[in-house]
C-alpha cells in the first residue's frame, strides 16, 4: 500500500513539535514531512532543490499550510499548487493563527480546501488535528494521482 | 285751340300757332319749291307729321328731289312715314271726283295717326292746280270748311294756288278762306293778312312772347314732351319737343341735339326714363314731383311733371346733385361720427336750455347702457353714476355751472358692471345765464384698469427691487446711474436718490474711480475694467452679459474692501436705451469657497496620514494575531505536555502552576482577539440597510440559551423594532449588550432581560435592561472604556472590551450610548440611532 504522507509547511519549530504531538495523540500514523518555508514546500512537491530526485508519483495526502512563512508565504505556495497541473487537485488545509477576514477570503479564493485557525489551547488544537486527520486521511477520497 | 307756336320755316311768316290755315299764290315751279321745302323742313325738324299733296308743275318726283337738296336725310323721314308726298289724284280726287267731306275727314284721320305715332301734329299742303272753274265753288266751300275746322286741330295747312288760274273774284275767295296769303311781288315774297286772323295772332304773339321769355329765362330746366303710344294706346316712348336754355345748361345737351328726338334716343337709354310717371301725368293731367338720380348724367334731379294737354307733358327740373352730395356727406359725416365715437368709446351730448333738450349721441347711450333715443335729463344721467361718485359729480357740475372747468373721471354702473368714464363739458353762457353746452363722455375703463395693473406691478417690482440682495442699477450710455435699488445704495452707504446722476463707479465708491475726479471710465484702471467693458459692449452690440466674475476694490464704511462679484448687464429700451446692471456680491461666498478649499486640502493630508496609520495598524494587528499567539500556543501546549508526560514528577502545586500558565495564555489569547475585534469594528466599512433589531435580539437570545441551557432567563423582546444601520455591526452591539445582561444576571434568582424602545428627547432610545448585578452610577462614565471592568474576573469573567465595541459602533452610526444602573438593582443600556 502506498504510503500516505502529510506535508506540514510550518516555520515555527514549537508549532511543528506541537503538531507532531497532536498527530501522534490522534493516533495518526502517516508520515509527516515538514517544510520550513514555502520554497522547501514547493521543492518537495515538485522534486526540486533539497528534494531533487524524489519520486513524484507519491504526493502527500494533505498539505497543512501555514500562511506566514519566510521566503515564499503560504498564499503564494497555494497559488502555485493550484496553478500546477500536477498538484492542482491536491487537498490543502490552511492551518494558521490568523483570523483576518482577508486571509480567509484569499485562502478560499485561491482554492484552499479548508481553513483552520490554530487555537491557543493545545487541547483544542489536538482535537482539531484529530478531526482533520479523520477527515482528510480516512474519509476523504484523494483525487487519482497523476502519472508522468 | 292749343296756343302754341310752330316754326313755319318761312321767313316772312315766322312762327304760327296750331290751326293756322294759309295760302300761297305761285306762278312757277320754283315759287313752290321756294316756300314748300323750308315749310316741310321746319315741320320735320319739329316732330311734325307732314303731308304734301302735289300737282303740276311740281310732281312727286320733283318734290322729293327738291326736298333732298335741302335735307339730304329726307329718305329716312320718308321711310318712317313722317312725311308723305303723294299726287293730288291719290288724295283730292280719290274715287274720281272731289268730295269735300271725305277730304276733310281724311286730314283729321291723318292727324290722329300722326299723334298716335308721337308726332306733335300735322303739317300739310295741297295744290289746287287741278281745280277747274266748275269745281271752284265746291272747293271754295271746302276751303271755308277747312278754315273753320282746322283751327281746332294741331294742324298747319298751306294751300297753293296758281296765280295765273285765278281771277280777281277767285283771289278774294282764297284770301277770305285763309288766315293769310303769301304772294311774290317783284321777286320778293309778301304777306297778306286776313284782318280777323291779325287780331287773334297779335294777342297770341303777346302771350306767347311772355311765356317764351319766361321759358327762356327760367333757371329751372324745362322740357316739353309728347307721349308716343303703340296701337293699343300704351306709351312706349316720348318725344322731346322743346327745351329751354336752362335745360341745355343743366344737361349739357344742345337743343338741336334733342328737339324732335325720342327720349330713349336723346338720352341714350334703352328705356325712356320715368315713362310710367310721365304717362300717368300725361293721361291724368295731375302733376307729380319726384327726386331721382339719373345715371347717364350722373346727376341728381328734382323733377316736376305736369300736363299742358292730352298726351303732352312738360318737365321742370333742377339739378340737385350738389345738394344731394352735401346731404350724403352730411349723412356720411354723421355715420363717421357715430363710428368714430364707437371706436374711440367716446360719446357726446348737447344741452339746449331754451329748447329744454339734452341730446345724447348713440355712443353715449351705449356707454350708459340706456336704449337709444330714451329721453334724457340730468337726473337720469345721475342715476347711472356710481353711488359713491355721485356727490363728486354733482359738486363738479355745480362748479361748472358757475363757470369752472368740467373735466372729471368717475364711475358709472351699467348692468351691475362698473365702468370708468371721463367727462368733459363746455358750457355756454349768455350774460351769466346758461344757454347750453356740449360735452363728451369717454370710456376710460380699460385705461383705468391698465393704470391700476401698472401701479400694482410697479409696486410689486419696486418691492422686489428693494428687497432683493442684488445690487441693481440702470445706467445711461454715459454710464451714469438712472436708478439704483436699496441694496446698491446700501452697498455704497448712500441714499437711493443720491445715486442717480453719478457715474457707476463713483456711485458705488469704486476705488478706481478715485483716480480721476470725473469718475468711472476715466481713471487708468478703468480702461481694463470688466464692468465698464460689459456695460459698453451691451450698449454697443445689444449683447447681454451674464454673471461675469469681477473683482474690484471699493471704499466701504471708510475702509478699503476688495469685493468679488458677479456682474450681469442687460439692455433695456424702456423707453430710452439703458443698461440694467445687476451685481451679486460673492465675496463672502468666495471666501467660504477658499476656506473650504483650504480645509479640503488639509483634510486630504489628514486622510492620507490616517490611511497610512490605518495601514500600519492593520499590519500591526496582523502581526499581533500571528506572532503574539504563537508563543501563547507554545506556553499552553508545552504546559500541557508537561502535565501529560511528567505529571508523576510534579506535585499538586506544580500542576497548579502549569494550569495558571495555561489560563494566562488563554486569557491573553482572548484579550488579543478582543483588541483585534475592537480595531476591526473601527475599520470595517458600513453598509446601511433596514435592520430588524427584534429578530436579531431573538436570535442572539436563543444562541445564549443554547450555550447555557441550564440557565432560565426571562428574555422579553419588543416586536417590530427596525432601525437603519449596518446589520453586522448592530448585531455586535446587541450581542455585547445581551451577553452583558446574560452574564450579570447569572446570580439573581429570577433573571429577566428586556429589549425595547422608548422616547428620549425626540429620539427613539433602544434599551437592554436587566435585573442583574447593576453598577454604581459613580463609575458610569468608565463603563465604556476598553478593558475597564467594574467587577472582578472571578465574579464575572470578561475582557471589558464588549461595551467599548458597542459604543464605537453606535458612535460610528452617529448615535449615542449611555447606561443607568444601581448596585444589585440591575442596569439599563440605551442607544440611539439617527
Amino acid at each position: 500500500m502506498e504510503e500516505k504522507t502529510i506535508l506540514l509547511v510550518e516555520d515555527n519549530p514549537d508549532d511543528v513539535m506541537l503538531t507532531q504531538r497532536a498527530i501522534e495523540k490522534a493516533h495518526i500514523l502517516n508520515k509527516l514531512v515538514v517544510a520550513q518555508d514555502g520554497v522547501e514546500a514547493l521543492d518537495y512537491l515538485y522534486g526540486t532543490g533539497k528534494w531533487a530526485g524524489r519520486d513524484l508519483s507519491a504526493m502527500p495526502q494533505v498539505v497543512l499550510l501555514d500562511l506566514k512563512l519566510p521566503r515564499i508565504d503560504g498564499l503564494e505556495v497555494l497559488r502555485r499548487i493550484r496553478a500546477n497541473e500536477r498538484t492542482k487537485l491536491l487537498p490543502v488545509v490552511i492551518l494558521t493563527s490568523s483570523r483576518e477576514e482577508s486571509d480567509l477570503i484569499n485562502g478560499y479564493s485561491l482554492g484552499a480546501n479548508s481553513y483552520i485557525r490554530k487555537p491557543v489551547s493545545f487541547a483544542q488544537f489536538a482535537e482539531a488535528v484529530r478531526q482533520l486527520g479523520l477527515y482528510w486521511l480516512l474519509l476523504n477520497e484523494s483525487p487519482p494521482a497523476k502519472r508522468t | 285751340m292749343p296756343d302754341e307756336l310752330r316754326n313755319s320755316g318761312i321767313d316772312i311768316i315766322g312762327a304760327v300757332p296750331w290751326g293756322t290755315h294759309f295760302c300761297q299764290f305761285y306762278q312757277s315751279r320754283e315759287d313752290l319749291v321756294d316756300i314748300l321745302v323750308p315749310y316741310f323742313k321746319a315741320g320735320l325738324e319739329n316732330n311734325e307729321a307732314c303731308m304734301w299733296i302735289t300737282a303740276e308743275p311740281l310732281g312727286v318726283k320733283r318734290a322729293i328731289t327738291a326736298m333732298a337738296r335741302a335735307m339730304p336725310d329726307i329718305g329716312q323721314y320718308l321711310a318712317k312715314g313722317q312725311i308723305e308726298i303723294m299726287p293730288h289724284t291719290d288724295w283730292y280726287l280719290k274715287g274720281g271726283r272731289f268730295e269735300s267731306q271725305r277730304v276733310l275727314n281724311g286730314w283729321v284721320e291723318k292727324l290722329e295717326q300722326a299723334l298716335a305715332k308721337g308726332y306733335a301734329g300735322l303739317r300739310l299742303t295741297g295744290n289746287t292746280f287741278w281745280l277747274e272753274k266748275d269745281d271752284w265753288q265746291s272747293f271754295t266751300d271746302y276751303e271755308e270748311a277747312v278754315n273753320s275746322v282746322i283751327g281746332k286741330y294741331r294742324m298747319v295747312a298751306l294751300c297753293t294756288y296758281c296765280l295765273d288760274k285765278c281771277g280777281a273774284a277767285e283771289i278774294v275767295d282764297v284770301v277770305r278762306n285763309h288766315e293769310f296769303a303769301i304772294i311774290k311781288e317783284k321777286g320778293k315774297w309778301d304777306l297778306f293778312e286776313n284782318s280777323a286772323y291779325k287780331a287773334t295772332k297779335g294777342a297770341l304773339i303777346e302771350s306767347e312772347g311772355k311765356l317764351r321769355q319766361l321759358f327762356q329765362s327760367m333757371r329751372e330746366g324745362v322740357c316739353l314732351h309728347e307721349l308716343i303710344c303703340d296701337d293699343s294706346g300704351k306709351a312706349v316712348d316720348y318725344a322731346i319737343i322743346d327745351v329751354n336754355p336752362a335745360y341745355e345748361a343743366i344737361t349739357g345737351l344742345r337743343r338741336e341735339q334733342v328737339a324732335g328726338k325720342t327720349a330713349s334716343e336723346a338720352y341714350g337709354t334703352g328705356k325712356p326714363p320715368y315713362l310710367d310717371v310721365y304717362e300717368r301725368v300725361a293721361n291724368s293731367g295731375k302733376s307729380e314731383s319726384f327726386e331721382t338720380y339719373f345715371p347717364p348724367m350722373q346727376k341728381h334731379f328734382s323733377i316736376s311733371a305736369f300736363s299742358p294737354g292730352k298726351r303732352r307733358f312738360a318737365t321742370v327740373f333742377t339739378d340737385i346733385t350738389e345738394r344731394k352730395l352735401v346731404e350724403e356727406a352730411l349723412k356720411e359725416g354723421q355715420r363717421d361720427l357715430n363710428r368714430a365715437q364707437a371706436v374711440a368709446r367716446t360719446g357726446s351730448w348737447r344741452l339746449d336750455i331754451r329748447r329744454n333738450e339734452l341730446l345724447w349721441s348713440d355712443e353715449t347711450y351705449r356707454l350708459f347702457g340706456i336704449p337709444k333715443g330714451t329721453p334724457m335729463t340730468y337726473e337720469t344721467f345721475l342715476a347711472g353714476v356710481h353711488p359713491e361718485d355721485r356727490q363728486h359729480v354733482e359738486e363738479k357740475w355745480a362748479a361748472a355751472l358757475r363757470g369752472e372747468e368740467y373735466d372729471i373721471e368717475h364711475r358709472i354702473v351699467v348692468a351691475n358692471e362698473v365702468r370708468w368714464v371721463r367727462e368733459r363739458a363746455e358750457l355756454e353762457f349768455e350774460q351769466g345765464v346758461l344757454k347750453g353746452g356740449f360735452g363728451t363722455v369717454q370710456d376710460v375703463t380699460q385705461r383705468r384698469k391698465t393704470e391700476e395693473a401698472l401701479r400694482e406691478s410697479e409696486a410689486e417690482l419696486s418691492t422686489i427691487l428693494s428687497s432683493v440682495p442684488l445690487l441693481i442699477l440702470t445706467m445711461d450710455p454715459e454710464r451714469r446711474v438712472l436708478k439704483a435699488n436699496a441694496a446698491a445704495a446700501e452697498f455704497a452707504g448712500r441714499g437711493v436718490q443720491e445715486m442717480a446722476g453719478l457715474r457707476g463707479g463713483e456711485a458705488l465708491r469704486c476705488l478706481h474711480s478715485f483716480d480721476d475726479p470725473r469718475g468711472c471710465g476715466f481713471g487708468h484702471s478703468c480702461q481694463s475694467c470688466k464692468v465698464r467693458h460689459s456695460v459698453l459692449s451691451t450698449f454697443e452690440t445689444g449683447d447681454n452679459h451674464y454673471e461675469v466674475e469681477c473683482h474690484l476694490p471699493f471704499m466701504r464704511g471708510g475702509e478699503q474692501e476688495e469685493v468679488t462679484f458677479l456682474l450681469s448687464t442687460v439692455l433695456l429700451n424702456i423707453p430710452r436705451r439703458q443698461v440694467l446692471v445687476c451685481i451679486e456680491d460673492i465675496s463672502a461666498r468666495k471666501k467660504a469657497e477658499e476656506e473650504i478649499l483650504r480645509l479640503n486640502e488639509r483634510l486630504q493630508g489628514r486622510a492620507a496620514e490616517l490611511e497610512a496609520a490605518n495601514r500600519e495598524l492593520e499590519s500591526f494587528s496582523y502581526s499581533v494575531s500571528h506572532d503574539l499567539r504563537a508563543p501563547l500556543r507554545s506556553m499552553d501546549g508545552f504546559s500541557q505536555a508537561l502535565l501529560e508526560d511528567y505529571s508523576d514528577k510534579l506535585d499538586e502545586q506544580g500542576r497548579d502552576y502549569l494550569a495558571r500558565i495555561q489560563n494566562s495564555a488563554q486569557l491573553m489569547a482572548q484579550l488579543i482577539d478582543d483588541i483585534l475585534e475592537l480595531a476591526r469594528i473601527t475599520r470595517t466599512e458600513m453598509r446601511l440597510e433596514d435592520v430588524n433589531l427584534s429578530d436579531l435580539a431573538h436570535s442572539i437570545a436563543s444562541e445564549l440559551r443554547k450555550a447555557e441551557p441550564e440557565r432560565h432567563v426571562d428574555v422579553a423582546v419588543s416586536p417590530g423594532l427596525v432601525a437603519r444601520g449596518d446589520a453586522k455591526l448592530l448585531r455586535v452591539v446587541l450581542v455585547n449588550l445581551l451577553n452583558n445582561a446574560w452574564k450579570f444576571t447569572s446570580k439573581v434568582p429570577r433573571p429577566r432581560i428586556e429589549f425595547g424602545v422608548m422616547q428620549r428627547d425626540d429620539k427613539k432610545a433602544y434599551f437592554v435592561r436587566d435585573n442583574g448585578a447593576g453598577f454604581d452610577m459613580a463609575h458610569a462614565d468608565k463603563l465604556f472604556n476598553p478593558f475597564q471592568r467594574l467587577h472582578s474576573a472571578a465574579e464575572f469573567p470578561g475582557s471589558g472590551v464588549g461595551l467599548a465595541s458597542a459604543q464605537r459602533i453606535i458612535q460610528r452610526h452617529g448615535g449615542e450610548v449611555w447606561a443607568e444602573g444601581k448596585v444589585a438593582r440591575g442596569a439599563t443600556f440605551y442607544f440611539t440611532l439617527p
